[in-house]
């Protein structure tokens, strides 16, 4: 019996590793406070809307994105009103993207320095796209 | 039914563990190697754009042999009424999903980004040989698993319907990784209907070969006995399976020559290809083949445990630079891009580049064999695998006892453990 | 013993089923590619590129294997062994006495019948039907190398190194900001310039070729240029006998 508590105890030890990892590591007072939807930094106050409704943006926006780059890519077919970098135009990643996604530990792997395609030179407003 | 007792081996002398720790050391430089190559990107390897598929796949492929006969010997007993092997069938079916997860970890530490592990398992390719074979590996191995636990509760009806089962994706499995060579049209020397064939049948001989060196260690060093009929009837099947693998490889490499392209890569592979021709000739032929087959025809030496040991451990060696042949010079042969004309280019275009491993292989294929062998000695301590003593039971008298014994087997429960446990070695 | 038997017939049955539908499963996927014509573009449109290697006659620096270079990041590495190249400029030595030698430019054919594509385990590498291009998509690219073995044209470069390592600034080539910087570990090849396709331009080595060896655009648009220069029948391909169709033809081979 002596045998199957310790194989029990070494079985939550391994379950428990990453919490275990990131507490001896000192990672957890850095947990990401929760956003706050309403002060709404970094957004372009000149214009009023986004591609869809703000609910389904702040649910689903990398669902458009994803169905855009396999449009894009295997399909050549280029819509540019879900371009990724026409984001950018209204949203500036720093102060509008990075604490959701920091806080829901996403990392996009669209931009370069994440392996990604889209380069962070073009991604300012200057390069709006029309629609 | 004859009754075998099984049993773990204690597994408390300083032996046991200065082997396990010396094998813990050898296995950890797999682990190092695929993540310093991982890390630091395919240059730290001694791959080239030529020869992409280099020593960790020669290890891939050999494994996946190796796997399919240990498997065979299982299936003997369930499939080809030999039952006598029963006795062996445990660890025989312990070593073949030993040898496929070894063909699997080596062949995912070898790719450029074995984080993207889980890929082939949502984006199939219906067309890719290998992206199926990602469905045929983990169907083997699970199988094999299920099999394994059949055989340990002696649920004697589950192990037979799973053996047959084992087996029959075991064809698969093997004839599908020949197919992965063999379809590639654009270089030579690897296109061949024949691939798969000269594939799975020197994988069940090498398998064969290995199998009867690792249980004749295994019983040695646990002090446990084996009968020697058991050796004599392996190395009459692998003599027969050496036979037609020398056939098969001699005339794949015989077709080439009647293709004006495959001249040029015969005379490569046979005649001018240094390192290679040394493979072909001496390292299959000589000491895969002929070494073997005459020392298992030498009546002299037939019936010697310590000769048939010594043409088993040649074989392997023999089938490893078959496995070599298999997927080296196909790459290191430069492309006829432009046939008349001689290619040169700064990406080495009509140059027969060489290839040698470097410092990062080698570490992840002694590693990989360290692995194993500790997976191994550590399994036969935890898993009964390995009989107290294997008697050789002929079939027809094993028929006889059946009737007899039938219910009381029914009743016994197997005494795990109970039986004499012998003094442990290492493997 | 007559169950044995009939176990080993069932069995030998059943093993020759199943080893006949290993083959034939992924076979009969090339078949019914076969059959439907091909398995590249489905007619709508294909680009296609005819080099015409009288002109490409060395009065140049090789400006094709730059441009591409500087155009799409391909690293170099000051290595030859794993040196990546999309386009490279191959020297070509007839074995006849006297003759002369030759220079043939040797990129992705973009076929339409691609074996890179056929072995790829993710789908990783596809001909985009719309145009006819054959392209890796790095994010699923696995690095297994099946498609560089398979490649019969050596066109694919597998990426060995960080691009942190790549020498490409300090051995004279320029870095465009605007292409991605290649991953690590994967496939990648010629894929015509597309983001310049898109645009409307023609790839970088048809733009910088000082004498104009390159002609680009859609073969299935029977009044351009590179249509007519096929249609006049003086245009191969390289090893026609594997008959993958490439969309790369030479003029003078």
């Amino acid at each position: 019996m002596t045998r199957a508590y310790v194989a029990l105890i070494i079985f939550a030890l391994v379950l428990a590793s990453p919490f275990i990892v990131s507490a001896a590591s000192g990672d957890i007072g850095d947990t990401p406070l929760k956003p706050d939807f309403e002060t709404n930094g970094g957004i372009d106050p000149d214009v009023d809307e986004c591609v869809r409704d703000v609910d389904f943006m702040r649910s689903d926006h990398m669902v458009l994105l994803k169905e855009e780059r396999v449009k894009v890519v295997r399909h050549a077919d280029r819509n540019e009103k879900y371009e990724i970098e026409r984001c950018f135009s209204c949203h500036e990643y720093e102060k509008f993207c990075k604490e959701c996604h920091d806080y829901n530990g996403v990392k996009p792997t669209c931009f370069n320095e994440t392996g990604g395609c889209h380069t962070n030179e073009k991604l300012d407003k200057s390069e709006r796209p029309e629609l | 039914m004859a009754k075998y007792y099984f049993a773990t081996i204690r597994g408390k002398s300083a032996g046991y563990y200065a082997a396990v720790t010396a094998l813990a050391v050898v296995a950890s430089f797999w682990l190092i190697g695929s993540i310093v190559r991982f890390l630091m990107g395919y240059y730290i390897t001694g791959m080239s754009h030529s020869v992409t598929w280099s020593a960790d796949k020669v290890i891939f492929v050999l494994f996946v042999g190796l796997s399919a006969g240990s498997l065979l010997i299982s299936g003997l007993a369930a499939i080809f009424g030999q039952t006598q092997f029963k006795v062996l069938s445990r660890v025989a079916a312990f070593n073949s999903i030993l040898f496929m997860v070894g063909a699997l970890l080596i062949l995912i530490s070898s790719w450029g980004r074995p984080d993207r592990i889980f890929l082939p398992f949502y984006n199939i390719n219906p067309r890719s040989l290998l992206s199926l074979n990602a469905f045929i590996y983990s169907t083997y191995i699970t199988v094999g698993i299920l099999y394994l636990w059949a055989l340990i509760k002696q649920n004697d009806k589950v192990a037979r319907a799973l053996g047959i089962t084992a087996v029959v994706t075991a064809i698969f499995v093997h004839s599908g990784t020949g197919f992965i060579f063999g379809i590639i049209n654009a270089r030579e020397l690897f296109f061949s209907p024949i691939t798969p064939l000269a594939f799975v049948v020197a994988a069940l001989s090498s398998g064969t070969a290995l199998a009867m060196l690792v249980l004749y260690f295994s019983f040695k060093f646990t002090n446990r006995q084996i009968d020697r009929r058991f050796f004599e009837f392996l190395s009459r099947v692998m003599l027969g399976l050496i036979f037609v693998v020398a056939f098969l490889v001699t005339i794949e490499h015989l077709t080439h020559l009647y293709v004006p392209e495959g001249q040029h890569a015969e005379s490569f592979v046979m005649r001018n290809g240094g390192f290679y021709t040394f493979v072909f000739w001496v390292q299959f032929y000589l000491v895969g083949a002929i070494i073997p087959i005459v020392i298992l025809l030498n009546k002299g030496t037939r019936n010697r445990i310590g000769w048939i040991l010594v043409a088993s451990a040649c074989h392997v060696v023999g089938v490893l630079g078959e496995r070599i042949l298999f997927i080296l010079p196909g790459q290191v042969l430069a492309i006829p891009l432009m046939p008349g004309y001689e290619l040169t280019s700064p990406f080495l275009d009509g140059v027969n580049v060489s290839y040698y491993p470097r410092l990062v292989e080698w570490a992840q294929i002694i590693g990989i064999f360290g692995l194993l062998a500790l997976i191994y000695m550590l399994a036969i301590r935890i898993l009964p695998l390995l009989p107290v003593q294997a008697d050789y039971i002929a079939p027809a008298a094993a028929h006889a006892e059946e009737e007899a014994t039938e219910e009381e087997e029914e009743a016994a429960e197997e005494p795990e453990g109970a039986g004499p446990a012998p003094a442990e070695e290492e493997e | 013993m007559g169950k044995n038997e009939m176990d080993r017939r069932t069995f030998l049955k059943m093993g020759g089923l199943l080893a006949t539908g290993a083959v034939v499963a992924p076979g009969s996927q090339l078949l019914i590619a076969r059959a439907a014509g091909s398995s590249g573009a489905e007619g709508d449109k294909q680009y296609a590129m005819v080099i015409d290697l009288d002109r490409c006659n060395g009065d140049c620096d090789n400006e094709c294997e730059a441009a591409c270079r500087e155009e799409n990041n391909v690293p170099i590495y000051g290595d030859e062994r794993y040196d990546a190249y999309w386009l490279r400029m191959a020297e070509a030595k007839q074995h006849l006495p006297g003759a002369p030698d030759r220079r043939i430019p040797l990129l992705c054919m973009h076929c339409e019948d691609p074996p890179c594509v056929h072995v790829c385990v993710t789908k990783a590498s596809f001909v985009r039907k719309e145009d006819g291009i054959v392209l890796i998509d790095e994010h699923l690219c696995i690095g297994c190398r099946y498609c560089v073995i398979a490649c019969p044209y050596r066109a694919r470069s597998m990426i060995f190194r960080k691009w942190e390592d790549a020498k490409n600034e300090q051995m004279g080539f320029s870095v465009n900001p605007d292409q991605p910087e290649l991953m690590i570990g994967v496939a990648s090849k010629c894929h015509f310039c597309t983001h310049l396709i898109e645009k409307g331009e023609d790839p970088a080595c048809v733009q910088k070729c000082p004498n104009d060896a390159f002609v680009f655009g859609l073969a299935s648009d029977p009044d351009s240029e590179v249509a007519q220069m096929i249609a006049t029948g003086r245009t191969e391909v390289l090893r026609p006998v594997l008959e993958v169709e490439p969309n790369v033809h030479y003029m003078g081979l």
